[in-house]
């Protein structure tokens, strides 16, 4: 499913460094890449949801479903980023002036695809299977913050995307709420056997996923990360 | 699209402290300097209009704006007046038409004049009777089309007590509606035309007795002393009819009775110059020409309205910059959300439709607003005419 060959990529003016030189994550698996804040995993995401362009470093490449991201136009890749992937943020990144609901149709209202009964039907379902049917119309401001995170899951998993990237989703998050949320995850991706890649700081107690690779094992330039 | 537009509206319902302020401000920008230039216009339109009937004015000297302006748009009473003698010395002119302005009187409660005068003046300026009779007989009355459609069915009206004490002057006297005017779209239409016969009676020159006050002889009409002897008019007749109207009596010589001012139409211009000419020099009487007087009178309103221009410009220029203001630190505020969005696998295009969209819905609110107040303004300027 995932394929990264020869990473290389440096912020301009920065000492930051990051290099893969190898990366495989196959089909329905669930990979969980862990390091310290500030390591570059945020980055590592960005880079294979082609929010980071990797113009300046064309031998680096990253292949998603066989199709190289390099190779994408910008629609592309925006067609790419709404329709292939889930993107779970680490703040939740929710509007928060749109209704529950709203939030989670999101990926649909801004594209061009139509939000139809059967789309309408699965959020519904959503709502449901994260215990607030009764708060579809409400504010996402009124919700707790494990509420929200539960939220912003349903928006990243309801267009039934084949590739989930979740960046920190239970950093702020306690061990009840963040379980919710791994659960919620698994779940989906088991159901449409979707691959996840996750990176964290902390797995305590967080089962179901395939392999875990510390960020430090799959970065050679280990040694400019900050301790 | 529709999608869009539910977007915009749901940021700006979130925000409606800012997008009331925003649509108010630029509502405000707009309609200030339209509201006032249509006003203006308004007025001079009126102006203009009202400034071609009658050519010219005689009256007694004094304010010549006052003159005009209360003459023509029956705005109150003058305070210099002249005499029905002056008025048959220029009616004998037979290259001159005439007719006596009396604007002494009112009903509900100042609203309307009522403007003692002949039929030649409703003849002379082209005011038509659309039902009735003309107020040929005492105590009978034409009213404009406003008053008529303001009163329906009522068949008389009250004159206003000229003293609000009540204090030695005339009791109010009931008015006959004998006729109605065609609308003419000017202060015509809200006023009421009685015969100067009646104005005189209203001014206490012509009266009734009750028969138990014959041979009375107290005088509570200061303004009677000098006309006449010793007198008491009648204080429960106050309504004239077929029966009484005979019985009302003058007194003295009305050569001498008040008018306020006299409307002349010359056949030509020879006439109008010569009349002119002739009261150059006089120390008591005065003749305008109300076209000039109200030309001198809206070169006055231009440099106003020149003014208010620079003042709106400025206005608008610190509209603007608060406009963008707001709206560049609503971005930056949102600049998260956006960059979310863009995530999402929105196009900057449709973000930028999101945000052109929203800014649509604010001006298009703006506008409707401004359409609002602006046909309110314009409905309020006759009567912001009426205050001038």
């Amino acid at each position: 499913m995932l394929k990264i060959r020869n990473l290389k990529f440096r912020y301009a003016e920065s000492p930051f460094s990051l290099e893969i030189p190898h990366l495989d994550v196959a089909e329905g698996q669930h990979t969980a890449i862990t390091g310290a804040s500030g390591c570059g995993k945020t980055t590592l995401l960005n880079l294979l949801a082609g929010i980071i362009p990797l113009d300046l470093f064309p031998s680096s490449q990253i292949c998603v479903a066989g199709e190289s991201l390099s190779e994408k136009t910008e629609a592309d890749l925006r067609r790419y980023r709404n329709e292939t992937l889930g993107f779970v943020f680490q703040d939740f990144r929710l509007i928060e002036y749109l209704s529950l609901k709203d939030n989670i149709l999101l990926p649909f209202t801004l594209s061009s695809r139509p939000v139809t009964t059967e789309i309408n039907q699965r959020c519904d379902d959503l709502i449901q299977r994260i215990g607030l049917s009764t708060h579809g119309g409400r504010c996402v401001t009124q919700l707790s913050r494990g509420e929200q995170q539960r939220v912003a899951v349903c928006r990243a998993i309801l267009g039934e995307p084949t590739l989930i990237l979740a960046d920190e989703p239970t950093a702020n998050l306690d061990r009840d709420n963040a379980e919710g949320v791994w659960q919620l995850l698994f779940e989906h991706a088991t159901d449409m056997n979707a691959t996840i890649v996750a990176v964290t700081h902390n797995l305590d107690g967080v089962q179901g996923f395939s392999q875990v690779l510390p960020f430090t094992e799959i970065n050679v330039e280990e040694k400019l990360c900050p301790p | 699209m529709s999608s869009i537009i539910r977007l915009a509206v749901a940021y700006l319902c979130s925000q409606w402290k800012l997008s009331v302020t925003l649509i108010v401000i630029i509502s405000l920008s707009v309609t200030l300097p339209i509201a006032t230039n249509r006003v203006t216009k308004e007025y001079e339109r009126e102006l203009s209009s009202r400034s071609e009937s009658p050519p010219l004015l005689l009256g007694a000297r004094g304010d010549r704006f006052d003159l005009v302006l209360k003459s023509q748009f029956y705005v109150g009473e003058l305070q210099q007046t002249l005499t029905y003698g002056e008025f048959n010395s220029i009616d004998r002119n037979e290259e001159l038409v005439a007719a006596p302005l009396h604007l002494d009187h009112s009903t509900n409660q100042g609203k309307w004049p009522v403007v003692g005068t002949t039929s030649t003046y409703l003849t002379a300026k082209s005011l038509v009777l659309k039902a009735g009779q003309t107020f040929a007989a005492l105590g009978t009355c034409v009213i404009g089309a406003g008053i008529a459609e303001s009163l329906s069915e009522a068949t008389s009206l009250k004159t206003d007590l000229a003293n609000p004490f009540g204090l030695g002057d005339m009791l109010p006297y009931e008015l006959e509606i004998v006729g109605v005017l065609e609308k003419a779209d000017s202060p015509d239409d809200f006023a009421v035309f009685i015969s100067l016969e009646t104005a005189w009676v209203l001014d206490g020159y012509g009266h009734l007795h009750d028969e138990s006050d014959v041979g009375s002889a107290v005088d509570r009409n200061s303004f009677l002393k000098g006309v006449d002897g010793i007198h008491i008019p009648s204080s429960s007749q106050t309504r004239l009819t077929a029966e009484n109207r005979s019985k009302v009596h003058f007194h003295g010589n009305r050569d001498d009775y008040r008018i306020s001012s006299i409307a002349i139409w010359p056949m030509h211009n020879e006439a109008s110059a010569l009349l002119q000419a002739k009261y150059i020099g006089d120390r008591n009487l005065q003749v305008l020409v109300p076209s000039e007087e109200f030309q001198k009178l809206m070169d006055y309103v231009f440099q106003v309205r020149h003014v208010l221009n620079v003042v709106f410009a400025i206005l608008a220029v610190i509209a603007v910059v608060m406009v963008v203001t707001s709206i560049v630190q609503a971005l930056q505020l949102r600049k998260q959300n956006l960059l979310t969005m863009q995530c999402l696998g929105c196009s900057r295009f449709r973000v930028n439709c999101l945000l052109l969209t929203e800014l649509s819905i604010l001006v298009s609110g703006a506008l409707m607003l401004s359409i609002i107040l602006v046909v309110i303004l314009e409905s309020t300027a006759p009567s912001l005419l009426t205050l001038i």
